[in-house]
């Protein structure tokens, strides 16, 4: 594997792993900020 | 030699340290769920009645235990296998962390059809725990030799994603007890099923990323210091030795009282927002204080942990500690006020230093003890949480029953407890004021440990 293949790959995985674990927390983190209203209203 | 060998995880040249914080958060998200475990306890009341407990239904204190069980295996799990998750690496610890946590879910399943509470104690409480305990600790070693730069910030990030694991615990367990709700089950079996094989799948993921750096590897750019100075040593201590510091000992009581004071707020946050206002904060509101709280303590897991790097980790216990004491001291005068968002302000402040002072531990471990064994003696130290566990609930609450019995309410039904936090707090300062260098007399003076 060349060096540019090798780094691509590597900022792919690197792309998809963020996602894996990023989009889970996100919809965690926003589906609780969906209860703050109560709290000001 | 097997995928899941130590050696088979060393990273090749070219690979990107970036990639190890999202393995530590795919394990540390999944065993975040444990801090919903709430979301079960009213169906596992009405597994038999369904809408409301039958008489053969179990009680709320009797479910309770599963979440006390799988805390109290957390710590003591982390502490018995500390060296051997130093062993055999990140990758086969995340993969057994996977099997307990997941296999603890399916067990519990079958608690629940069967209607057998000792099947859900042994599941997730206990094997549950261990996968807990093991997952907690896993990636932390690891971290910190990609991280020497910024070690704050490495754990910070994987400590928050237990922060966070909560919120997507609760919200996915939610959405699958609905979706698996019929007229004769609460859905509470299916649901156990479906989390035990997303969680395994998502910590093997983690499991699959997770890499070690070489022998001798350094990020580019970055100097080791050769010269132990201030607290941060050059050398290693085992965690055999560790055990045998005063330093050890003076940070087991900062956690634990840290731990303790937060922790207490946060047990009783709901109950405790609505009786101190009286009328004008109910049900919804205190709900949605909680999910404040519980954001705060996450974000506060990365924020302070990463700025210990630039201020050093004792300073920052420092401003927790000191902070923190003045902060409980405020509650019961924010609470007479009146004045709402002046409670809140306060108390979101207390609970993200609170989880700051889980994250910034194994950094401020890893400065005193070195990198080589600082996962095995953060799992020792865990112990200290196991105690806060009970300490901060059973003091907010006791206390609390005491003075309501004597004709207490509102605010006076948790100054005393308030005041009572932060002398913990402060005894927690002195302690972390004694900190100093550990003696080069513990320092490890071979090459490795020893398997």
């Amino acid at each position: 594997m060349t060096t540019e293949t090798e780094t691509s790959s590597n900022g792919l995985m690197l792309f998809v792993s963020w996602v894996v674990v990023g989009v889970p927390l996100v919809w965690g983190v926003y589906n609780t900020l969906l209860k703050l209203p109560a709290l000001f209203r | 030699m097997g995928f899941f060998d130590r050696d088979r995880t060393i990273a090749g040249p070219g690979f990107s340290r970036w990639l190890v914080p999202p393995a530590a958060l795919a394990v540390h998200l999944s065993i975040g769920q444990v801090y919903a475990f709430s979301v079960f306890k009213l169906p596992l009341t009405k597994l038999i009645g369904l809408t409301k407990s039958a008489p053969n239904d179990w009680t709320q204190p009797q479910v309770a235990w599963i979440f006390s069980l799988a805390i109290c295996f957390l710590g003591l799990s982390a502490a018995v296998f500390g060296r051997w998750v130093e062993r055999v690496g990140p990758r086969k610890t995340m993969a057994m962390a996977a099997v307990c946590f997941g296999g603890g879910f399916v067990i519990s399943a079958f608690g629940v059809w069967w209607h057998q509470l000792a099947l859900i104690y042994l599941g997730y409480g206990v094997l549950g725990g261990c996968g807990l305990g093991l997952g907690y600790i896993s990636p932390v070693s690891t971290l910190v030799k990609w991280f020497p730069d910024r070690p704050g910030m490495a754990t910070g990030m994987a400590i928050m994603g237990f922060g966070g694991g909560a919120f997507i615990g609760s919200n996915l367990s939610l959405l699958l007890m609905d979706n698996f709700k019929t007229a004769s089950s609460v859905g509470v079996g299916k649901t156990f099923i479906a989390l035990g094989i997303i969680y395994f799948c998502y910590m093997l993921f983690g499991s699959f990323i997770v890499r070690v750096p070489a022998e001798n590897w350094k990020p580019a750019g970055y100097i080791p210091p050769t010269h132990s100075h201030s607290l941060i040593t050059t050398g290693n201590v085992l965690v055999a030795q560790a055990f045998r510091t005063p330093q050890f000992w003076l940070l087991w009581i900062v956690l634990c009282f840290n731990v303790t004071a937060g922790i207490g707020i946060l047990e009783q946050a709901s109950p405790m927002i609505q009786e101190m206002f009286p009328g004008k904060i109910l049900a919804p509101a205190a709900g949605g204080f909680v999910a404040l709280l519980s954001l705060f303590n996450m974000a506060g897991r990365f924020i302070w942990s990463s700025t210990s790097d630039y201020t050093g980790r004792k300073t920052i216990y420092i401003v927790y500690l000191l902070l923190g004491a003045l902060l409980y001291c405020l509650i019961p005068f924010a609470g007479r006020s009146g004045n709402v968002i002046f409670f809140v302000s306060v108390c979101v402040v207390i609970l993200s230093m609170y989880g700051g002072g889980f994250a910034t531990i194994p950094a401020y471990l890893k400065d005193l003890f070195g990198p080589m064994q600082v996962g095995a003696i953060h799992g020792r130290l865990l112990t200290a949480w196991s105690v806060a566990g009970i300490l901060g609930p059973v003091l907010v609450n006791y206390i609390r029953e005491y003075l309501k019995n004597r004709g207490a309410s509102g605010v006076a039904l948790y100054a005393p407890t308030m005041y009572l936090m932060a002398g913990l707090l402060v005894i927690g300062l002195i302690c972390n004021l004694c900190v100093q260098p550990v003696a080069e007399r513990y320092y490890f003076k071979g090459d490795s440990p020893g398997k």
